[in-house]
């Protein structure tokens, strides 16, 4: 009872997180960069410019624009955005999912090879395995990701293909052919989960195939991360007084390690994921550019360097709206781990 | 066991470098040998000959110098066969802003609207010169030049099924004027009666219901029967043909349009902005996905006007893709047919050695059975700096103190001092001549004879240190000056850099400073008139000398002249005079001495006119280039 | 004899350097005695404990020595064979409570994890169900051995929810429930307040006398020692000093450093000056030559700077001290 009430609070909150960060990224792309930019080219009489500023609501005063603005925020009339070339909504609709895809895939892949390194770093502490699982994790931060982008092209999409072997794909999310001939009703935009429910495997193994690249290439740099923070988290649970506990009782080995020292050493590691499926929500710009993968990263850097309003606010508010979820989500679990947490 | 730990450690290290370093050699294009070997034989003798011609030529190119590579088989016959020959698959860069002819204004929307999408006019195959009628099947023009009578074809559908008329014609350029988009191309919809007048007014927030139905009323085009529409201009206005061959005045069905919204004034219909399938042209957008959009064929296309337009293409897939080695990689192994490979990226196809000599395009032998690179092309990009002879505060919106350019000493100097060839060498890779005005090499108007601008750094020192004093400006009394070029375009940024350092190695006392901006702060500048002088480019709209002459020399309508202040009413009258010319060899002595007058008064540095190049497999067949078109028509090409 | 350890020498490797913990330590432990090993902190009284468990850290070796349990050499048993001794023969109840049960695992969970692992009738068992029933009625059965209250309540908790008393008794109960041959209280007590002590200690005491164990009971409290034990043994620097009869040797101390402690503790029976050991406890890295106590010693002679002092018996207590001969 008490972690559902909290939770209900928490979302309370959220309106006024919402509110601030409103505010001030409405404030910042309206009155101090002028988004006018977004609207015009040089080619624009400037006769014409005034009727574009009314038509945009530029003329009126601040907070008269940001209650218009969260008038149509409620009314789900997002706008039109310039960078997507479609209405803000629809470019959301397409590109969130995307990245959820994407970031679910990478999630995946760095806790199902993050965590397992970590420990088995941890437990053969100083050992050349842990030298050499601390050397990777360390290659992971340092590795610039566009050029572990390429070489993951080259090697697994250019050389079979040349070589007439499978390969894996370059870019894109799905095959524009394939879609064309098997195509999927968007139901929640997740390619893979829709295309399944529907029946459609082509495009749901196709959908993964093409996920396969950039998500090996974001999950590698968060690696290192995760399995640092594993390998720290387990070498001090091991040590701890219950632990020996556990052995002096005549437990098995195993069991204390995987059962006993595991769930203590992951508290740190959920906090650690949660923040890094967050940061993974937010899109990865150098990997999407890449893998041409339209997902929110790119999109955002494009709104940004071209002050498109109405897109930038849309994902702001998306954006504080999944961490403050995320925030909330590591909190919970947390909470359900560690049993000594109470809120 | 510590130290035992610290030398694995060290040994670990040197492994990783080992494979990192291995890795960066494996990155390496891939040898002859491997690409020959999975050529897949049609066995005929012949090809077992063209391709050992291959490998000896290769051979030899290794280790011989760059002569032999003249020899390399430029005309091989491929004997590749392409894995999907119905599919056409185009990467390139960026997506359309929209698909709706009325609205669209850039060269990836272009390129749809014109597969989808036809005009009355057209340009006939590969010549930028001429316009034919297309959809039209004749046109007569009244005798004082303000009326045009088409008469159009028959039997041609939309795509949709309902028949292309002169309703239909009327629909559509009624449409574009009535959006009247300020971004937009609808302005060279201008010349057409009472148009300009109200579009102004629908961008201005002023224009009434009884206005539109007044200019309705006035019939600026007239419905004749079912085949016959009349269009009524204000002025006579020799370039209306090219216009009517340009994407704003495309053909659209009034009937899929009325179902997907409709004509509001002054508002983009947000359903054409995004679909495009109700055209009469050999593709139909069938998706717009973010970064794909997908043609399919118009099986019931009507061949276009002498019929022998048959698509062969079932499908053409267009994607985006943001980084140039990502759509390098898909072009090498097959999955993009065409490619957008820049100049950064060119050195990987074709041998620059041979490039920068003699100027010829030389695929790398290693790639030549797969690729196939033509060109130079000359497009009609112009790019080039202007001096702003009116700077005014950005602020007080007054007037600056300091205006250098007004004194043409200043301009000339400027010019003289902007090294042309090393430009042209190092920054654009001779990928671009060197213009002598505004009117680029390939359309007409443009005059060979008409000398470039010379570069001359002891004349530039000589004319700054003279009209220094007068200015205010001297090596013991420096001024400083701004120049500003937008982000994101290389080339821009190179030649900004290129005449700062020039100026400033001179020590007259005028310091440059180069500054980037983003565009959008870049057009704010330049619409307050605040950029002492700028770099740019100007890309074309309708083929015809008046779309460069009015923007660069008309000092009321010109786009720069009016945000530079350079007002010439002689100038002004010529150019005029040479809209409404009929006689091509009189037009061109009336545009020749516009250019000669612009060029004496030293208002534009003239940088640069980009030249194109193709990139595609070696396996596709009947692509050719125009300059006038915003991309690439497929309805002449195949693969196989 | 049930434990008997013989020249017990144990090294721990730190970055200052070798820690000599333990220099040689012997005593004997009966079945159904319970024997106290006091001493300061850093004498070596838990080293001793979790060598006789086989659970040191990594950074430790036991050099040489012999522990022999119930006729087998425990320093000689494989891994597998030491589990089956730990918990099921030798049950070890720690010095910290709050630190030595699992956060965040219920009281139940890990209990019956522990019967079910060690518990003989429990570990046969092929229905899971049915063992975990079986363990959960003997958990609650133990507590209410140790008097704990509301024991299927207990169960249900976790432990930062029990008071320090409270987690003090389901680690005994835990111990308790797997009938070991002997147990070993390090510090079992220390932790907890004076009153809770006593509780415990009194628990302890029933269920030693109900099960005939032996109780190898380890604290620096010489009052608890007197209470509690049979046989008291004192340990200084690594090395049993003075082990006898607990009478003998909190009454009539032989050896100088237990004569030290006893003078500094405080009587209430008269009021006598409290007098402290000059000097400190030596440092083992470098630990002093011959008799480790010999520059504290009030009657340090040539010979105790030189050679470790063999044992004697005097008066029935084993003595290492050049006091009482031996050359």
């Amino acid at each position: 009872m008490k972690l559902y009430e909290y939770s209900i609070r928490r979302i309370f909150l959220l309106i006024f997180v919402l509110l601030g960060v409103t505010i001030l990224t409405f404030y910042l792309s309206r009155i101090v960069l002028n988004p006018l930019g977004a609207y015009v080219t040089e080619r624009t009489r400037p006769e014409a410019i005034p009727a574009i500023e009314k038509r945009l609501g530029l003329d009126k005063p601040f907070y008269i624009q940001y209650i218009i603005y969260l008038q149509d925020l409620v009314t789900f009339n997002w706008g039109w955005s310039r960078v997507a070339h479609m209405p803000v909504i629809e470019a959301l609709f397409y590109r969130f999912p995307a990245t959820v895809e994407l970031a679910i895939a990478s999630f995946i892949i760095i806790i199902l090879v993050g965590v397992p390194l970590g420990i088995i770093s941890a437990l053969k502490n100083n050992s050349v395995v842990d030298h050499a699982i601390r050397i990777f994790s360390l290659t992971g931060i340092s590795i610039p990701v566009f050029w572990l982008a390429l070489t993951l092209q080259y090697s697994f999409s250019y050389l079979p293909k040349v070589a007439g072997l499978p390969s894996l794909p370059s870019n894109g999310r799905v095959d524009a052919l394939l879609y064309q001939q098997y195509p999927v009703n968007r139901i929640t935009g997740l390619m893979i989960f829709d295309s399944l429910i529907q029946g459609n495997f082509i495009i749901a193994s196709d959908a993964l195939l093409h996920l396969i690249l950039p998500a090996m290439t974001l999950a590698f740099l968060s690696i290192g991360a995760v399995t640092r923070v594993a390998r720290s988290s387990m070498l001090e649970v091991l040590r701890q007084d219950y632990i020996s506990t556990a052995r002096a009782y005549g437990l098995p080995e195993r069991m204390v390690i995987y059962k006993y020292a595991l769930k203590n050493a992951m508290i740190p590691v959920t906090t650690l994921s949660g923040l890094l499926f967050g940061g993974l929500l937010a899109g990865a710009i150098i990997t999407e550019s890449i893998f041409a993968f339209p997902g929110m990263g790119q999109l955002t850097v494009f709104a940004i360097s071209s002050n498109d309003s109405y897109t930038i606010m849309a994902f702001t508010v998306l954006a504080s709206f999944i961490y403050v979820l995320i925030n909330l989500l590591v909190d919970i679990v947390y909470a359900k781990l560690d049993p000594r947490i109470k809120y | 066991m510590r130290g035992i730990s610290r030398t694995i450690l060290a040994v670990a290290v040197i492994v990783l470098v080992v494979i990192v370093g291995a890795v960066a050699v494996l990155m390496q294009p891939p040898t002859p040998t491997i690409t020959t070997t999975t050529t897949t034989t049609t066995a005929t003798t012949t090809t077992a000959t063209t391709s050992t011609t291959i490998t000896t030529t290769t051979a030899t190119t290794t280790t011989a110098t760059t002569t032999t590579v003249t020899t390399s088989p430029t005309t091989t016959t491929t004997t590749i066969k392409p894995p999907n020959p119905d599919t056409l698959v185009q990467e390139t860069i960026g997506e359309p802003d929209y698909v709706d002819p009325a609205v669209d204004y850039e060269t990836a929307g272009g390129e749809i609207i014109m597969n989808v999408y036809e005009t009355l006019m057209w340009y006939d195959g590969e010549s930028a010169t001429k316009v034919i009628p297309w959809l039209a099947e004749s046109y007569q023009m009244s005798a004082d030049g303000k009326s045009y009578t088409f008469t159009l074809r028959k039997g041609i559908k939309f795509h949709d099924g309902t028949p292309f008329n002169a309703k239909a014609v009327n629909y559509s350029i009624v449409r574009a004027i009535l959006i009247a988009d300020p971004n937009g191309p609808a302005w060279m919809l201008g010349p057409l009666k009472g148009a300009e007048e109200l579009m102004y007014s629908i961008q201005d927030g002023v224009a009434t219901q009884d206005d539109v139905a007044a200019w309705l009323a006035s019939k600026p085009i007239e419905v004749l029967d079912e085949y016959t529409v009349r269009m009524n201009l204000d002025y006579p206005y020799s370039p209306w043909l090219s216009v009517l061959a340009y994407t704003v005045t495309a053909i659209v069905s009034p009937t899929y349009v009325e179902a997907h919204g409709g004509i509001v004034v002054g508002e983009h219909n947000e359903w054409m902005d995004r679909h495009a399938e109700a055209g009469t042209g050999p593709y139909i957008l069938k998706s717009w996905e973010p970064n794909v959009l997908t043609l399919v064929r118009n099986d019931a296309y009507w061949g276009g006007p002498k019929g022998n337009i048959k698509p062969v293409l079932k499908t053409v897939i267009i994607k985006g893709v943001a980084d140039a080695n990502t759509r390098l990689l898909d072009l090498l192994k097959g999955d993009a047919d065409f490619a957008y490979v820049p100049v950064t990226h060119i050195d990987q196809l074709i041998d620059m050695t041979t490039w920068f000599n003699e100027k010829k395009i030389v695929v790398k032998p290693e790639v030549a059975d797969k690729v196939r690179v033509t060109g130079p092309y000359e497009t009609f990009n112009l790019d080039f700096i202007a001096f702003n002879l009116n700077i005014k505060d950005e602020i007080t919106k007054q007037p600056a103190a300091f205006q250098p350019f007004r004194d043409i000493r200043v301009r000339k100097a400027f010019v003289y001092a902007f090294d042309i060839d090393q430009y042209l060498r190092d920054v654009v890779k001779y990928f671009a001549i060197q213009p002598n005005g505004p009117v680029p090499k390939g359309m007409f108007g443009y005059n060979p004879s008409i000398p470039t601008q010379q570069y001359n750094l002891t004349k530039a020192k000589e004319l700054l240190l003279q009209a220094g004093p007068d200015l205010g400006f001297s090596p013991q009394n420096p001024k400083t000056m701004t120049l500003y070029y937008n982000t994101g375009n290389l080339a821009r940024e190179k030649a900004a850099l290129l005449i700062a350092s020039a100026i400033n190695s001179l020590n007259v006392g005028l310091v440059i400073q180069v500054v980037p901006l983003d565009w959008p702060a870049f057009l704010a500048k330049q619409r307050a008139r605040a950029l002492p002088f700028f770099v740019l480019g100007w890309a074309p709209d309708y083929v015809d000398p008046d779309d460069y002459l009015i923007p660069f020399g008309h000092g009321q309508k010109g786009t720069f002249p009016i945000v530079i202040g350079y007002n010439n009413p002689e100038l002004n009258t010529l150019i005029e005079q040479q809209a409404v010319e009929a006689d091509p060899v009189k037009r061109q002595a009336i545009i020749d001495q516009i250019v000669n007058t612009l060029n004496s008064e030293y208002i534009y540095l003239w940088t640069a006119q980009a030249t194109a190049r193709h990139v595609e497999r070696t396996w596709v067949k009947g692509w050719y280039y125009n300059p006038a078109y915003p991309g690439n028509y497929f309805a002449t090409i195949s693969k196989g | 004899m049930l434990l008997s350890v013989r020249d017990l020498i144990v090294e721990f490797y730190t970055y200052r350097g070798i820690v000599h913990a333990l220099n040689g330590v012997s005593f004997d432990l009966d079945k159904g005695e319970v024997l106290g090993l006091a001493g300061e902190t850093g004498s070596g009284k838990s080293v001793t404990a979790f060598s006789i468990q086989r659970l040191l850290p990594a950074n430790a070796k036991i050099v040489s020595g012999k522990i022999v349990f119930d006729g087998v050499d425990l320093l000689e048993l494989s891994e597998e064979k030491m589990r089956e001794i730990r918990g099921q023969r030798i049950a070890t109840i720690f010095q910290d409570p709050h630190t030595y049960l699992n956060p965040v695992f219920k009281i139940e969970r890990q209990f019956l994890d522990v019967l079910k692992y060690n518990d003989p009738e429990i570990k046969a068992l092929e229905n899971k169900k049915e063992a975990e029933r079986i363990a959960f009625e003997k958990a609650v059965e133990m507590l209410k051995k140790v008097k704990m209250p509301a024991p299927e309540r207990v169960l249900k908790m976790y432990p930062h929810e029990l008071s320090g008393g409270m987690k003090q008794r389901v680690l005994l109960a835990m111990a308790y429930s797997l009938t070991p041959d002997l147990i070993i209280a390090d510090e079992a007590t220390t932790a907890l307040d004076v009153t809770i002590q006593a509780q415990v200690l009194e628990i302890m005491k029933e269920l030693q006398k109900e099960k005939n164990l032996s109780v190898l009971l380890i604290t620096h409290d010489l009052g608890v020692i007197a209470e509690n034990c049979q046989k008291a043994a004192i340990m200084y620097a690594g090395r049993v000093v003075e082990i006898g009869d607990v009478k003998k040797v909190l009454i009539s101390p032989k050896h100088p450093y237990t004569q030290g402690l006893l003078k500094a503790l405080p009587r209430t029976d008269k009021e006598v000056e409290l007098v402290g050991i000059p000097g400190t406890v030596p440092d083992l890295v470098n630990p002093p030559t011959g008799c480790a106590f010999n520059l504290r010693c009030p009657y340090a002679k040539e010979i105790c700077r030189t050679k470790v002092p063999p044992y004697t018996l005097e008066e029935g207590s084993t003595v290492a001290c050049y006091l009482y001969g031996g050359k």
